[in-house]
């Protein structure tokens, strides 16, 4: 990292957005290092697809940088407008595509040789839970990620959602206790027998 | 029966930051900024050109004091335009030709002849 964008590594993001507005190339760097692999890994768990995901990472961040000019200091958060933008571009995704939004029934643990228990990767777990996200409606979906995933907190979910915290903590709970049943199936599978 | 909170909160913990960006997908994103922020600059360039343009013009004259000379000899050449330097003698009461400043027959020979002949 050059020394110009140590210095500027300190700044808000909102700052950084006017700095961008003004020139300033470091400026889209550290928003790019800080951003982009939030809204990046959100996409890829609403969508359950890495190509899709990046797509539309990137054309919330094209998006972002179109929005600098107009970007008030002290106004709106970037990440929280940018979590905003990608969550409708995610749905819009699924909504185009068509897209069965329901548990794969044939998603199985890749490996079922005996005392595969032991063995399970990690990406076998990761494959569960991204399954079971899918089971879940559009809203609960992101909801769960954002709050258990991503560790936003209810009040800025509710921004992005554009819902009432109220709506959130209720689509949370609902939504990791139907996770909790959709991956009841895959519960020793996935090691967690006892 | 349902898998146990812990045993959730472990398959989020393990979700978190697994999709990091690649090289090319950041390159990607960097390249949209730039060619953003490239159309940002044209307009404010071209603004500021503008401006620049005219204030480098402004100066060039000699500012406001330069402006207002420019000013006063566009309008006295008007004059000397609209009216021929007799006329414009007359306009001033024949002072100058009284104090030998125009002549107009000496000046430019012939200019009678082009204007129209004064009646009476």
């Amino acid at each position: 990292m050059e020394p110009l964008d140590a210095e500027l590594n300190d700044l808000q993001d909102d700052a950084l957005m006017i700095l961008f507005a003004g020139g300033e190339q470091a400026a889209a760097r550290i928003l790019t290092a800080r951003l982009l692999p939030r809204v990046l890994n959100h996409a890829a768990r609403v969508l359950g697809d890495r190509a899709e995901a990046e797509d539309v990472a990137q054309e919330a961040m094209l998006r972002l940088w179109k929005a600098a000019k107009e970007w008030q200091q002290g106004g709106a958060k970037p990440s929280t407008w940018l979590y905003r933008v990608t969550a409708n571009l995610a749905i819009d995704r699924l909504r185009k595509s068509g897209r069965q939004v329901g548990m794969d029934e044939n998603f199985e643990p890749e490996d079922d040789r005996p005392g595969a228990e032991a063995q399970m990767i990690e990406a076998d777990r990761r494959s569960a839970l991204d399954a079971g996200l899918a089971s879940l409606p559009e809203r609960q979906r992101q909801a769960v990620v954002l709050r258990h995933i991503e560790g936003l907190a209810n009040p800025e979910i509710a921004e992005i959602l554009e819902i009432s915290v109220e709506a959130v903590e209720s689509l949370t709970a609902r939504g990791k206790r139907s996770l909790a049943q959709a991956l009841a199936g895959q519960k020793e599978a996935l090691g967690y027998g006892n | 029966m349902a898998i146990k909170d812990q045993d959730l909160d472990a398959l989020f913990a393990a979700a978190r930051d697994q999709d990091m960006p690649g090289d090319d997908l950041i390159a990607r994103v960097l390249a949209d900024a730039e060619t953003v922020q490239e159309s940002f600059g044209a307009k404010a360039n071209t603004n500021t050109d503008r401006a620049s343009s005219f204030w480098g013009l402004f100066s060039a004259i000699g500012g406001w004091r330069g402006a207002g000379g420019l000013v006063a000899a566009s309008v006295t050449g008007l004059m000397i335009g609209v009216y021929a330097p007799d006329q414009l003698d007359t306009v001033l009461g024949g002072g100058l030709s009284e104090y030998g400043f125009v002549d107009a027959e000496t000046y430019w020979p012939g200019l009678d002849d082009l204007l129209p002949a004064e009646e009476g």
